[in-house]
């Protein structure tokens, strides 16, 4: 009787390989779960992630135009300058223009 | 009393608002400046600056009013809208523009505009114009046209103008002083 038993429950704790269908459908069903969990488990996440692309894509789109602005007050600067120059040296044309006549005009002078 | 309809209250702003706008929009009118292309072609130098208010005040930023030249340069160009500067320097003799400068003067008509200088030098072979537009003592406007035989320049200026800071940067800004007189 308990030889019988004993065989018995040998027989039923003997190792048995799993099949490589449940091995596949295990694994799946793991992974699905794991997905949810996180998902579930903090929602947050997703919202958090979004809004940090946003910042990122904000934050790179406002650097750059602040270096084109800068690139362009830069360019302004120097060309101000410039104009400044030309203009000072055309109004001292006119002055002089103006003189020599003034002087061409008074006898001996 | 009877209640005056939202739209009409705000077309009556509108037009009061327009209506006390108007004399400064008059002067603040730029004048259109000719791009002389062909002259541009033809030029060994060409130089063609357009600066609105908001350029300026961009450029201005950048103006050290611890350097004297960037200072100077800083109270010249307060209260100005815009300067636009077309300046061509040739290796030879050039066809003037002169339907380009036929233009231009088009639009310097009086009352606003008037001619302040008007030169000729048969020996130098030059032309110096001067157009002014003031607000009562208060230059408003600019207009400068140069014809030499290598070189010609047209600068507009619109905006507050003081003609004494302006002048005085020569010297300044690399801009050589040139002697007194001729």
């Amino acid at each position: 009787m308990s030889g019988d038993l004993d065989q018995d429950l040998r027989r039923a704790l003997r190792p048995v390989e799993p099949t490589p269908e449940f091995t596949f459908r295990l694994l799946a069903r793991v992974a699905k779960q794991r997905r949810a969990t996180t998902v579930t488990g903090r929602p947050w996440l997703r919202q958090v992630a979004v809004a940090a692309s946003v910042l990122l894509v904000f934050g790179l789109s406002w650097r750059g135009y602040q270096h084109q602005q800068r690139a362009r007050a830069l360019q302004a600067h120097a060309e101000l300058l410039k104009a400044l120059a030309i203009t000072s040296r055309s109004l001292d044309q006119a002055y002089q223009a103006v003189s020599s006549l003034d002087a061409e005009r008074v006898p001996g002078g | 009393m009877r209640r005056v309809p939202s739209c009409l209250r705000a077309w009556i702003a509108c037009a009061a608002y327009v209506v006390s706008c108007f004399p400064a929009l008059v002067l603040a009118a730029d004048l259109r400046l000719p791009d002389f292309d062909l002259l541009r072609d033809k030029a060994s130098d060409s130089v063609v600056i357009s600066l609105d208010e908001s350029l300026l005040g961009m450029a201005g930023q950048y103006l050290d009013p611890s350097n004297p030249a960037d200072a100077k340069a800083k109270s010249v160009i307060q209260g100005l809208k815009s300067i636009q500067v077309r300046s061509f320097t040739f290796e030879k003799s050039y066809p003037v523009p002169t339907a380009e400068i036929a233009a231009l003067r088009a639009q310097l008509m009086p009352p606003r505009w008037r001619q302040a200088i008007k030169t000729h030098s048969e020996s130098d072979h030059s032309d110096v114009d001067l157009y002014i537009a003031a607000d009562g003592n208060q230059a408003q406007g600019l207009v400068l046209i140069v014809t030499e035989p290598h070189e010609f320049t047209v600068v507009s200026i619109s905006g507050a103008i003081d003609l004494e800071k302006l002048h005085s940067l020569e010297g300044h800004l690399g801009v050589p002083k040139l002697p007194a007189g001729k």
